[in-house]
């Protein structure tokens, strides 16, 4: 009796750290679904919206059911990739339910998190992109810096759960102000250039793919979902850039 | 300076990929399909115009990543993101509302519509890829259930 217990808490936090770490909303209905009919399970099945899980299953007569809630959200492709490979695993019978369980605790506990270094990678990515765009030595270096600081100001938004919607607005307003701060030094400088290189740091990719491949897969619900995302968030970004390049003109710049 | 482009293209999405926190040999693997997108995008550009340079790096991008996912065992969205960041407007919407806020409504206008084709465009090549993969015998990865596992539990 209690391995039914054990596999319908194992699977639900199999599914909570798909969903949490961004992936597909029918990968972790399938991943859920396929771990449940290799134990044989009557009416096993999964229920997944972009904020919460629900899992049900008939073994023996009992009903047994879970309702996982899922706010937070911190991607992580590698602990997509792992989780992944260990429900193919214990649906291969290369592993059993014990080792599985073992696996996704692992999974949930290992942090690959490391702010010091993400500064350094966004600042990085900023400033290929500032190149990317055409730019010269002097936008990489602005858009360098800016990247920097749009990493502290994202990871400083999300520690006063700041709605992520407006925290992106006002990165945004702080790249576009900062550029233009930074075009009145005696630079040869694209102003332009330097602002569209860092605002590639917050457009929606992973809510774009996730849209595309949702609504490939039948789940239109949370295609919509993740597209109003999408959207939401390039409103904001665009938002944020008219509102600091209005706030620039009204001051006199140009 | 399209060979520095197309290089800055890749390091991009290296810097996307570490920020998604992929590790390891797929950190390889997801940053040169950005490089793939970054190179056909920028080498056709100038010959066929942004909307079928957009769409034909799309296709080739989202091909390599179907066929390196089934290869590396890793999940198609690992490469699709990091592919697909360099050819995402982001461009066209700040230059949107550049032309926004100076009060040029008609170019505002006309931004908009292609940023909103762009994206269309990626989406769509994206789609027809990983749809026609299907058709091809032999590259969905198998999931077994032969075995009776009821006993185990």
């Amino acid at each position: 009796m209690a391995c039914e217990e054990r596999l319908l808490k194992t699977v639900s936090k199999a599914g909570r750290i798909l969903l949490e770490s961004g992936a597909e909303i029918y990968r972790v209905e399938e991943t859920i679904n396929r771990v449940l009919n290799c134990f044989h399970v009557e009416e096993g099945s999964a229920f997944v919206t972009p904020s919460g899980i629900f899992v049900s299953f008939v073994s023996e007569g009992k009903t047994y059911s879970k309702v996982v809630r899922v706010t937070s959200s911190s991607l992580n492709l590698t602990r997509i990739n792992e989780v992944n490979q260990a429900s193919r695993d214990i649906c291969g019978g290369i592993i059993d339910l014990d080792e599985f369980e073992k696996r996704i605790q692992l999974c949930s506990r290992r942090e690959l998190n490391t702010p010091k270094l993400d500064r350094w990678y966004s600042a990085m990515t900023a400033m290929a992109f500032a190149v990317f765009y055409g730019g010269g030595l002097w936008e990489a270096v602005g858009a360098a810096i800016a990247g920097f600081g749009v990493n502290c100001a994202q990871k400083y938004f999300a520690k006063r759960r700041i709605n992520s919607f407006v925290a992106i607005g006002l990165c945004s307003v702080l790249i576009v102000l900062f550029a233009c701060c930074f075009s009145t030094l005696p630079l040869p400088f694209q102003r332009d250039t330097m602002i569209i290189g860092c605002m590639m740091l917050l457009v929606p990719g992973l809510a774009i793919t996730n849209a595309i491949r949702d609504s490939l897969a039948g789940d239109y619900l949370s295609a919509i979902t993740r597209a109003t995302e999408a959207l939401l968030i390039s409103v904001s970004l665009a938002v944020g850039a008219g509102i600091a390049l209005s706030l620039w003109l009204l001051g006199g710049g140009h | 300076m399209l060979a520095l482009q197309i290089l800055a293209g890749w390091l991009g999405s290296l810097g996307f990929a570490l920020l998604f926190k992929v590790r390891g040999s797929n950190l390889f693997y997801a940053s040169f399909a950005g490089f793939i997108s970054s190179f056909i995008y920028l080498g056709l550009v100038d010959l066929y115009g942004v909307y079928t340079s957009i769409f034909l790096a799309t296709i080739c991008f989202a091909l390599y990543c179907e066929i390196v996912s089934r290869i590396k065992k890793a999940t198609v969205t690992t490469f699709l993101i990091c592919g697909l960041i360099p050819l995402v407007p982001g461009s066209g919407m700040y230059y949107m509302m550049l032309a926004f806020v100076s009060g040029n409504m008609n170019e505002a206008g006309l931004i908009a519509t292609q940023t909103l084709t762009i994206a269309g465009l990626i989406a769509l090549g994206i789609i027809l890829v990983s749809t026609f993969v299907k058709f091809y015998p032999g590259v969905e990865i198998k999931w077994s259930y032969k075995y009776y596992r009821k006993k185990d539990m």
